[in-house]
């Protein structure tokens, strides 16, 4: 459906009716408010000197009779050559996490953050992440050229046929992740005798039982901070253009902590503060004092001005081209000859003229004289592919404002109160659902702090035979104080967090337990062959961690080291002390062309 | 400070700007409203930056010759400025505005 909806939005903007394009009325508009012979020869000269507004010349191109067909065709092209679309650490409660404390903002469009360890679980295991925003398709479609982007405002902004930037803003606030336990005890399988024993052997049917997909979030920023003109912003923006000479970077892994417990256990969150970041935990991030991180990478952006440059000198004419020096010096004449109520209809003519005379064609178009061209100009200068030209140069030059827009927008939109909810589904455990609320705020210039405030419930309401239990499972604080460290030319910039996480335990820790299926990671002594349930004592959790985020020099990968203190877990009621380790990519990078 | 080169003809319709003399030139891009640097510049389809930078610096030959820019601005909806030569006059050459990101000038010496 989306597919067919773009290719009628762009076959209806290609078969538009020729007429002058918005971007060309300001130019029109400067000869038509001059108040003296020279400011009019001035805008009459601008006019004709195509390199200084080379969208205008793009858009009359491709609105031309011979341009609109090329439009279609080039997007049908484009379209076949693009088949298939294109296509990082989890919440807290999944298993295996090295973040105690939660973010507010994912990764773009996907990023995998493999974990192990535990902080509040008993039990580690190995869980991969993946998450996103739901800008992360349509920020494909603009980056890949299958659909234009539209600015706020300014050029543009009024167009219909396009992405919106403010669609695209709404859709960044809201965020998803889903985790999957990879680690060998999230499968199980199960063997009951179903026939007689012959011999010493017996038939026995197997059923599988795992929960892969241990969890799922859900998150929505309800409050964005945004300085997009102050002197502060200003610096950094132009820090961030150059991350080699000092940009403060954060590598703050795109992982989220897990939710839910280990294997086992039925923790309840291990989220505590959540941090705000942009979705690219790239070594390109800057953090300026509201705590928010850059989500664009300057190398998107470089990325994007290259191929705007390649499309303007494939567009606009060089400045030996005779074709168009001869016509520059016609139309200066005519559009100096023409009374102010003919100034359009001349400046069309002469258009018209010229796009036919650079694609090697004669027109029938009059502007200013006939042309003075010999037959070795028109082969030498000319250039049948212009409107292939045109249509590169619109695109690249859509993409490249979006990308200044992405990258501004990262440093200038802070997430401050973040709405989230979590699903966890663990193994051997009765699935629970949170909801968080997140507040994220810097202070100064290298630090901000974080504080978060849940609760969780069981999904199901727990048996009435467990003293204790009910549906609320646990309320939760925690908070963190982060820090940006000195970059470091092979680590990137790496941060240093604390964090301290607090959860009441309201109904005990509840784990499912089959007599024939032993429980992954836990042995069960003296257990009656009737239960189906056990239980934890209750008891509230203080949980203490010092987390270091390395990064690997320009690259999207991160390295989280952490370390944690807690009073007890969610079964053991003894100290723990833990160390996490765990690595994140973001996948954005390879969205960049 | 080394003598100015470059004067803007904005009435010419071809050159926009005319070269006094060959020779080495520095321009700078100052911004009015938000901040602007030259992302990727070049001139006679030569490369002249290899960075984000506030002011390029390049020679100019004789001849009609291109100048390519793609700036870049801190506010992409309302930015402003100039693009100026680094000279005894800082000579104001264009303005610079967000809705032009990339621009071919021509320099005729």
């Amino acid at each position: 459906m989306k597919l067919l909806l773009s290719i009628v939005l762009l076959t209806l903007g290609a078969l538009k009716v020729y007429g002058q394009p918005d971007t060309c009325a300001p130019l029109l508009q400067a000869v038509l408010n001059a108040t003296t012979p020279d400011q009019r020869n001035n805008a009459i000269g601008e006019l004709t000197k195509l390199g200084g507004h080379p969208l205008c010349f793009a858009e009359i191109v491709t609105r031309s009779p011979s341009g609109e067909r090329a439009a279609y065709v080039s997007f049908i092209k484009n379209l076949e050559a693009h088949r298939t679309d294109k296509q990082a650490g989890s919440s807290t409660g999944t298993g295996g996490t090295t973040n105690l404390v939660s973010k507010g903002v994912t990764a773009q469009a996907l990023s995998v953050a493999a974990e192990y360890g535990a902080l509040t679980e008993s039990v580690s295991s190995q869980v991969v992440t993946l998450q996103g925003s739901l800008d992360g398709i349509p920020t494909a479609l603009i980056r890949q050229g299958f659909v234009r982007y539209c600015p706020k405002e300014g050029q543009g902004s009024e167009d219909r046929e396009c992405i919106h930037q403010s669609l695209l803003g709404f859709l960044r606030r809201i965020s998803y992740g889903v985790s999957f336990n990879t680690s060998t005890n999230s499968q199980a399988v199960t063997g009951t005798a179903t026939g007689p024993q012959t011999g010493s052997a017996q038939l026995v049917t197997f059923t599988p039982s795992g929960n892969q997909i241990s969890s799922a979030t859900g998150r929505v920023v309800l409050w964005n901070a945004r300085d997009a003109t102050s002197s502060t912003f200003q610096e950094q923006w132009k820090k961030a253009l150059n991350p080699g000479t000092g940009a403060k970077t954060n590598s703050s892994t795109a992982s989220q902590p897990p939710q839910g417990g280990a294997n086992g256990a039925a923790s309840g969150t291990a989220k505590d503060a959540t941090k705000s970041t942009c979705s690219r935990a790239g070594d390109n991030t800057t953090k300026n004092g509201s705590g928010g991180t850059n989500r664009a990478s300057p190398a998107f952006l470089d990325s994007a001005a290259d191929t705007l440059m390649s499309a303007l000198e494939s567009l606009i004419p060089r400045a030996d081209n005779k074709i168009w020096k001869d016509w520059a010096n016609r139309a200066n004449q005519a559009l100096k000859g023409a009374r102010d109520t003919d100034l359009g209809t001349v400046w069309e003519h002469c258009s018209l003229q010229l796009i036919d005379l650079l694609q090697g064609k004669s027109s029938a178009n009059q502007c200013g004289g006939d042309p003075q061209l010999t037959d070795a100009d028109k082969k030498k200068f000319s250039d049948p592919n212009l409107p292939d030209h045109a249509i590169s140069f619109i695109q690249a030059s859509s993409e490249y404002r979006f990308e200044e827009d992405q990258f501004v927008a990262c440093m200038a939109e802070k997430p401050v109160l973040t709405l989230e909810y979590d699903y966890n589904q663990a193994l051997n455990q009765i699935s629970t659902s949170t909801v968080r609320l997140i507040f994220d705020k810097g202070f100064k210039k290298n630090w901000s702090v974080t504080f978060n405030g849940a609760f969780a419930i069981y999904d199901s309401t727990p048996s009435s035979s467990i003293p204790g239990a009910s549906r609320l499972r646990d309320s939760q604080v925690g908070v963190q104080v982060d820090r940006k460290l000195p970059a470091l030319s092979f680590l990137g910039t790496p941060s240093l967090n604390g964090a301290y996480y607090f959860q009441y335990q309201n109904s005990p820790s509840i784990l499912n337990v089959t007599p024939s299926t032993p429980l992954a990671g836990i042995a069960l002594t003296g257990l009656s062959g009737s239960a189906t349930q056990v239980f934890a004592q209750k008891g509230n959790l203080h949980v203490g961690q010092l987390k270091l985020v390395l990064g690997s020099g320009q690259s999207s990968v991160r390295f989280p080291l952490a370390f944690s203190y807690s009073n007890r877990t969610d079964l053991i009621a003894k100290p723990v002390w833990r160390g996490q380790i765990g690595i994140s990519y973001d996948f954005d990078a390879l969205f960049a062309k | 400070m080394a003598d100015c080169k470059l004067t803007p003809t904005p009435g010419d319709p071809v050159c926009d700007f005319k070269a006094t003399a060959t020779g080495a030139v520095t321009l700078e891009v100052k911004g009015l409203t938000g901040s602007i640097e030259f992302q990727k510049a070049k001139y006679n389809g030569t490369s002249v930056i290899t960075a984000p930078a506030t002011t390029i610096t390049f020679t100019i030959v004789a001849g009609n010759t291109n100048l390519d820019i793609v700036y870049n601005f801190s506010d992409p909806a309302h930015g402003k400025g100039s693009l100026n030569e680094v000279c005894s006059d800082n000579t104001k050459l264009k303005d610079v505005d967000a809705n032009t990101t990339a621009v071919r000038y021509v320099i005729c010496a």
